[in-house]
């Protein structure tokens, strides 16, 4: 990732975490190669996002750190959560982060977002599954969160 | 005057934390109404008294902007104020909500003060003064931690 569109969505994301969770994000140096089998269970919110091309960007939040952002969400305890919940919230934390991508590199509103997904992955392994050169680590104090984000050429004239 | 308010958005835990934040307010507020999207939200506002919406954008079935225009194309219902709350925020969709007629807009993420604050002066705009039903303290605290 080069690095100034790095460090947009870097701050996109410690935007959003710190002023709607309360949860602090930090670059992580590690690298997914380090996160091999049975990393646990994970949320997996995913957006596409359109312009002159057509490009998916997606977030792997650990389910404790779904859970407490739907808890925040809500205004209810973490036992009072249901899966449809958590799941909700990671739909629209991923649509915020990646709205504040766009902000940030597509001021003119070139590209539009798609309606964001989320699934519960089980035994997720992001170094199997996720590509070391699109993904990016960030320390949480819920565990490692994964973005997964190409270029976003699709949003250049 | 106690205001009827819709929440448009299609993420019923966003829907859940705008709620939350208006009942915070201090604005009176009288029925609270959700719609999961424009389309929802045009056959609430149809059947019922509503004072002001709060809407995303970025929706399934029928987004924000659309049911926008087709509330400033109803004679009943165009004076109803519109305020967006959503990650869309290119120049582009701004302008667009902006020259339909929208009387607000707050991008996401937002401060809990961010949305009182656009929610008062929209109301002033269309109903004159605005009566406050508490103090209105949303700058936080255990029941509004973010």
């Amino acid at each position: 990732m080069e690095s100034r569109f790095r460090e947009d969505v870097y701050r996109s994301l410690a935007d959003i975490f710190g002023t709607m969770f309360f949860v602090a994000v930090e670059e992580s140096g590690m690298v997914v190669s380090d996160y091999g089998e049975g990393a646990g269970v994970f949320v997996e919110g995913r957006v596409e996002v359109s312009g002159n091309g057509v490009t998916d960007i997606m977030l792997y939040f650990p389910l404790e750190l779904a859970r407490n952002i739907a808890a925040n969400f809500m205004g209810v305890s973490l036992a009072e959560l249901s899966e449809e919940t958590v799941l909700d919230a990671g739909r629209e934390a991923t649509n915020m982060v990646v709205g504040g991508i766009l902000s940030r590199i597509d001021r003119e509103g070139r590209c539009r977002l798609g309606i964001p997904t989320a699934r519960m992955l089980d035994g997720f392994s992001p170094a199997k599954e996720l590509p070391a050169a699109d993904t990016s680590l960030y320390t949480t104090d819920y565990g490692m969160l994964f973005l997964r984000c190409g270029s976003l050429d699709v949003c250049n004239p | 005057m106690a205001f009827n308010i819709l929440v448009v958005d299609d993420s019923g835990t966003m829907r859940a934390l705008v709620k939350r934040v208006v009942q915070m307010s201090g604005i009176a507020v009288g029925e609270m109404y959700e719609a999961e999207n424009g389309r929802e939200a045009l056959d609430i506002l149809e059947k019922n008294w509503i004072d002001i919406v709060l809407s995303d954008i970025n929706m399934p079935e029928m987004n924000g902007i659309e049911m926008l225009r087709r509330l400033k194309a109803n004679d009943v219902e165009a004076n109803v104020p519109v305020i967006f709350i959503t990650t869309e925020g290119g120049e582009k969709t701004v302008s667009e909500a902006m020259a339909l007629g929208a009387a607000g807009y707050v991008k996401k993420p937002f401060v809990p003060e961010t949305i009182k604050g656009v929610m008062l002066e929209a109301l002033e705009k269309a109903y004159g003064a605005v009566e406050m039903a508490g103090d209105g303290d949303v700058s936080g605290g255990d029941d509004m931690d973010f």
